[in-house]
C-alpha cells in the first residue's frame, strides 16, 4: 500500500512533503522509541505513535522507516516538521485513536513489524 | 498504468505543473479559423485550447476539427462555431498518474492544464511527461553518483599504507532536541562511502543509541569518534562521569534502567540502549567506573562476508 492510501483509509493529512508513492508494507505501533530501534523493522514500516518529540523523527530516520502516523491528532511542533522534511521523513497524522488507527491499517492489508524477525 | 515509465512516475511523484509545456499558444473563439491553420502550421502543432478575453479556458480545437471544417467547406468560419467544448482538463497539482489515466481513458493527445481558478496556465502532452521524468532521474543519480564517487574513491585516490576518516562529534548532555543529529551524519557519512545500507543502518542504529546515552545519563555531555577506513568502522564513546555502577546488569538484565521516569515518557529508557548496541556490533568493549566516566569501544565490518546479527 501506499502513503496516499494510508492517509486516505484514515482519513489523516499529511504534515510535511514526501513522496506519496512510497510503499507500506508494515505497522509497528509504540510508545518506547527503544522498541523500534531493538528489533529489526523493514524500510517499508510505518511507525504509529503518541510520541511527537524529535526524537521520534530522528528514530523514524535512523532506521529508514517508511514513515510516522500519530494518532489522536497528536501534533509534533514545527520544528520537529521542519527537521522531518530536512531528513526526509513522511510524518503523517490522523484523529483516529490507536485501537481504530491500527485495525484500519490491519483490515487494510498492512502486516505487524513485530512478528518480522 | 502498466508500462515501465509509468511506474517511474509513481515513484516519483510527479505533479502536472512540473512537467507541462508552460508558453501555451493560444486562440479565440473568435480566431479565423484561416488563421488557426497558419498557427498550426508555423509552431508544428496539432491542437490549440481557446481562451476567451478573461483567460479562462473555453474549448480546444484540433487538426480533425480543422479537416472536418475543410471537408464541410466552411473554412471561412471562425474557431468558436467548430472547437470542442467538451472539455477533458487537469489541475496544475495533479499527479501524473491521475494525467496518465485521463490519457488513457480518453485517448486524447493533449490535456489543457488549469490552475483552482480554471485559468489555463499550460498544455501537456505524454512527451512532457516523458521528459520530465528523464530530466529528473538524471539529476537524482547524477548528484548522488558524483558525491558518492568523490567520498568513496578517497580509499583509493589517498595513498598510504593505511588511510582512515576519523570524524568527531561533541554531545552536550540533555539536549534532547538535537539528540541524534551527529548518528544521522555518520549514517549520511557511511552512505556516501557506499557502505551496504544494511550495515549502515545497523552503524546508525548503534550510533544513536549511544549518542542518546550520552544525552540523557552524563554529566557534562561525551564526544563521538568515528573512525572509518577501508574495511571498519569503529565507533568510540567517551563521557567523564558519572559511570556506570553495575556494567554487568546493564549489559545483561533485560529491562534495568537507571534513566529517569521524565525521560523514560518521552519514548527512552527502556534498559535496552546497551543491549541493543551489542546487538548491532561486531565487536563491543564497555569500560566504566562511577565517578570517572564510561568508555564505549564498538566496531563493524562495512562488508557483509559475516553474517550480521541483526538482520534487516
Amino acid at each position: 500500500m501506499r502513503l496516499a492510501q494510508v492517509i486516505e483509509v484514515l482519513n489523516g493529512r499529511a504534515l510535511n512533503e514526501f513522496n506519496h508513492a512510497r510503499e507500506v508494507e508494515y505497522g509497528f505501533e509504540t510508545a518506547l522509541l527503544s522498541d523500534v530501534l531493538a528489533y529489526a523493522i523493514p524500510h517499508t514500516t510505518l511507525i504509529i505513535t503518541e510520541i511527537t518529540n524529535h526524537q521520534v523523527v530522528r528514530t523514524a530516520e535512523i532506521v529508514d522507516a517508511a514513515g510516522v502516523l500519530f494518532v489522536k491528532n497528536k501534533m509534533p511542533d514545527d520544528s520537529a516538521i521542519r527537521l522531518a522534511a530536512e531528513v526526509g521523513v513522511p510524518l503523517i497524522v490522523t484523529r483516529l485513536g490507536m485501537f481504530e488507527a491500527c485495525g484500519r491499517l490491519f483490515a487494510a492489508g498492512i502486516k505487524p513489524a513485530r512478528q518480522v524477525e | 498504468m502498466t508500462t515501465p515509465e509509468i511506474t517511474h512516475a509513481q515513484k516519483l511523484d510527479f505533479r502536472v505543473g512540473q512537467v507541462m509545456t508552460r508558453r501555451v499558444i493560444t486562440v479565440t473563439p473568435g480566431t479565423s479559423l484561416v488563421e488557426l491553420k497558419e498557427i498550426m502550421r508555423v509552431n508544428r502543432i496539432s491542437g490549440v485550447p481557446v481562451v476567451n478575453e478573461d483567460g479562462d479556458l473555453v474549448g480546444i480545437i484540433s487538426i480533425e476539427d480543422l479537416l472536418r471544417a475543410y471537408e464541410d467547406g466552411a473554412f471561412h468560419e471562425v474557431v468558436g462555431g467548430r472547437m470542442s467544448t467538451n472539455l477533458i482538463t487537469v489541475y496544475d497539482t495533479d499527479s501524473v498518474d491521475t494525467a496518465m489515466q485521463k490519457f488513457q481513458q480518453t485517448g486524447v493527445g493533449r490535456l489543457p492544464v488549469v490552475n483552482a481558478w480554471g485559468e489555463l496556465v499550460g498544455i501537456l502532452t505524454k512527451g512532457d511527461i516523458m521528459r520530465g521524468l528523464l530530466r529528473e532521474i538524471q539529476m537524482d543519480t547524477q548528484d548522488e553518483e558524483i558525491c558518492r564517487y568523490r567520498a568513496s574513491h578517497i580509499f583509493h585516490d589517498v595513498e598510504s599504507d593505511d588511510t582512515s576518516l576519523i570524524l568527531r562529534y561533541r554531545i552536550p548532555p540533555r539536549d534532547f532536541t538535537a539528540g541524534g543529529a551527529a548518528s544521522s551524519k555518520i549514517k549520511r557519512a557511511l552512505m556516501r562511502l557506499g557502505t551496504e545500507p544494511q550495515i549502515v543502518r545497523r552503524a546508525a542504529i548503534a550510533a544513536y543509541e549511544a549518542e542518546m546515552n550520552l544525552i540523557i545519563h552524563t554529566d557534562h555531555g561525551g564526544l563521538i569518534t568515528a573512525k572509518v577506513d577501508a574495511y571498519q568502522l569503529t565507533l568510540v564513546v567517551e563521557d567523564d562521569g558519572p559511570g556506570i555502577a553495575d556494567v554487568k546488569r546493564a549489559l545483561e538484565e533485560p529491562g534495568y534502567t537507571t534513566t529517569p521516569p521524565e525521560i523514560r515518557a518521552m519514548g527512552f529508557g527502556g534498559g535496552m540502549g546497551l543491549k541493543n548496541i551489542r546487538k548491532c556490533a561486531d565487536t563491543m568493549k564497555l569500560e566504566s567506573e562511577v565517578g570517572r566516566g564510561t568508555r564505549l569501544e564498538i566496531s563493524l565490518r562495512l562488508h557483509s562476508r559475516d553474517t550480521p546479527n541483526q538482520k534487516r
